[in-house]
């Protein structure tokens, strides 16, 4: 994780054994979330929020340095769900990640989901987050379904459960950031309740579709980008 | 960044988010923190229990995972009961969830609804040491001609290397039965609980090895591993039981694919 309470010496150890891991498969894409799981001593084994701010921002910016020069790589780096907001922000999500695409030479993750889920918990457009995201950058998208709950005031909170069928909202915003970018590698995420292998193949056709569609067309960013 | 910025007054608190943030995150009675809200200033009471609650459920998962027989034996209920008190009280401290667990069977042996199964902690026991033998890294196990070029009047002096995969589990239960019968999916008949059993865990290749030992062995075993000579280890088992077979015992060990290597110690 890129905000890393661990100590130096815990995350030097960590930075070996992942370019050890890096180097033995020679995966085609890297990427790592924008969250953090670990503070003081204690993992948290989940994906947790940061405010956006200068601080926090040349600390990430740190953090994707040492990772990319541990693994002699640039990696991607992935936009998060949230449920929560830190009023102490004094940035965007978007020029936080346009900012760290900037310092660290990194390229993105787009996971389309998040973008949606993270829209409709706090009550902005997804369009709009779309328009304000670097999408030069991004090398991979993520697709993936939520579970739908309710906030405090019994508004909807959505839940990136990855546990169903991407919703007909987020498979129309990857047609959107497809029609933009072009084809991507495209990642379906759907790791709980999995269902018989028919319903996840459909689910990856469609994708595809979407993909194909816009395969000749004459889209604003070009297939470079897509080799990270 | 070094440790030590992060000890410095200005840095440490420009990141004092996540010390706030994740205080609650595995106690319930605290309040959610007050540097999150929802948009516009909204609550974030529901908004901060799902971090609480993807925290729990998801170390809970970890703990089932990776104590398959233990959660067959108590059933789902009382398992992620019993895991959620010992998530809360002991968090794993790596991101490695295979080494979370370690401290989970002293656990169940103090926690107060399981004292009527009082073998559950050494089922328990089996478990991580199956999942530690899994995880250990890959070596060669040394075969009986390991000792053929050791001479006979050295062979007292012979000190064992063990395989990186090998463990020995002791239990006053018959442990090995209960282990046995609740890691495969057919039905477990009833089991008498009295008699002891030991076990050699390890894993010569890719497939993790359950032996189980005869009286004695386990003592013998425990001496080898831990660089006693082998006239030492043999002299303790015997001590505890005069008819313990030592070639018997010998020949089991290194064809289990305990060891990796045998020299002439001294």
């Amino acid at each position: 994780m890129h905000v890393d309470r661990r100590t130096a010496a815990a995350r030097q150890s960590a930075s070996c054994r992942f370019k050890a891991l890096v180097d033995r498969y020679e995966p085609a894409l890297v990427s790592e979330h924008l969250a953090w799981s670990t503070h003081d001593t204690t993992y948290y084994n989940d994906l947790l929020p940061l405010p956006y701010t200068p601080a926090t921002v040349s600390r990430v910016a740190d953090h994707i340095d040492e990772m990319q020069r541990a693994i002699g790589r640039p990696i991607l780096l992935e936009n998060p769900s949230t449920y929560v907001l830190f009023p102490e922000s004094t940035m965007s999500e978007t020029d936080f990640i346009r900012d760290l695409v900037r310092r660290t030479g990194c390229g993105l993750l787009l996971d389309v989901n998040n973008v949606f889920v993270s829209a409709t918990n706090h009550g902005y457009s997804a369009l709009s987050y779309l328009a304000d995201f670097p999408l030069d950058h991004v090398g991979e998208i993520h697709l993936a379904g939520h579970a739908e709950q309710e906030d405090d005031e019994g508004d909807v909170l959505l839940i990136d459960s990855h546990d169903g069928p991407v919703a007909d909202a987020v498979w129309k915003l990857f047609d959107v950031v497809i029609g933009r970018c072009g084809p991507l590698p495209t990642l379906i995420e759907w790791d709980s309740d999995i269902p018989d292998w028919p319903v996840l193949k459909a689910e990856a056709a469609a994708a595809q579709a979407i993909l194909d569609r816009h395969a000749d067309s004459d889209y604003i960013f070009g297939k470079a980008h897509a080799a990270g | 960044m070094p440790q030590d910025e992060l000890q410095s007054g200005d840095l440490a608190h420009r990141f004092d988010y996540a010390a706030a943030f994740s205080a609650g995150l595995l106690d319930p009675d605290r309040a959610p923190p007050d540097a999150v809200s929802g948009p516009n200033g909204k609550a974030a009471i529901k908004r901060y229990a799902v971090y609480r609650n993807n925290v729990t459920v998801s170390l809970i998962d970890a703990l089932a995972a990776s104590f398959p027989a233990t959660l067959r034996i108590t059933g789902p209920d009382f398992f992620r009961a019993m895991a959620r008190f010992h998530v809360r009280e002991t968090p794993p401290s790596s991101p490695l969830l295979f080494e979370y667990g370690r401290d989970f069977p002293d656990f169940i042996e103090r926690y107060e609804y399981a004292q009527s199964m009082p073998w559950l902690a050494d089922v328990a026991r089996m478990e991580r040491a199956w999942l530690d033998a899994y995880h250990a890294a890959d070596a060669e196990p040394s075969a009986s001609g390991a000792l053929a070029s050791i001479s006979p009047e050295r062979l007292a002096d012979t000190v064992f290397v063990p395989h990186p995969a090998t463990r020995a589990i002791r239990s006053r239960y018959p442990v090995v039965t209960i282990f046995a019968a609740n890691r495969s999916d057919g039905p477990v008949g009833r089991i008498d609980a009295s008699g002891r059993e030991d076990a050699l865990i390890t894993r010569p290749g890719l497939e993790v090895y359950v032996l189980h030992l005869p009286p004695g062995s386990a003592v013998f075993l425990d001496r080898l591993m831990a660089g006693e000579p082998l006239g030492a280890a043999a002299a303790a088992a015997f001590a505890g039981r005069a008819e313990f077979d030592l070639s018997a015992n010998i020949a089991d060990l290194l064809q289990a694919g305990a060891f990796t290597a045998a020299h002439q110690g001294g």
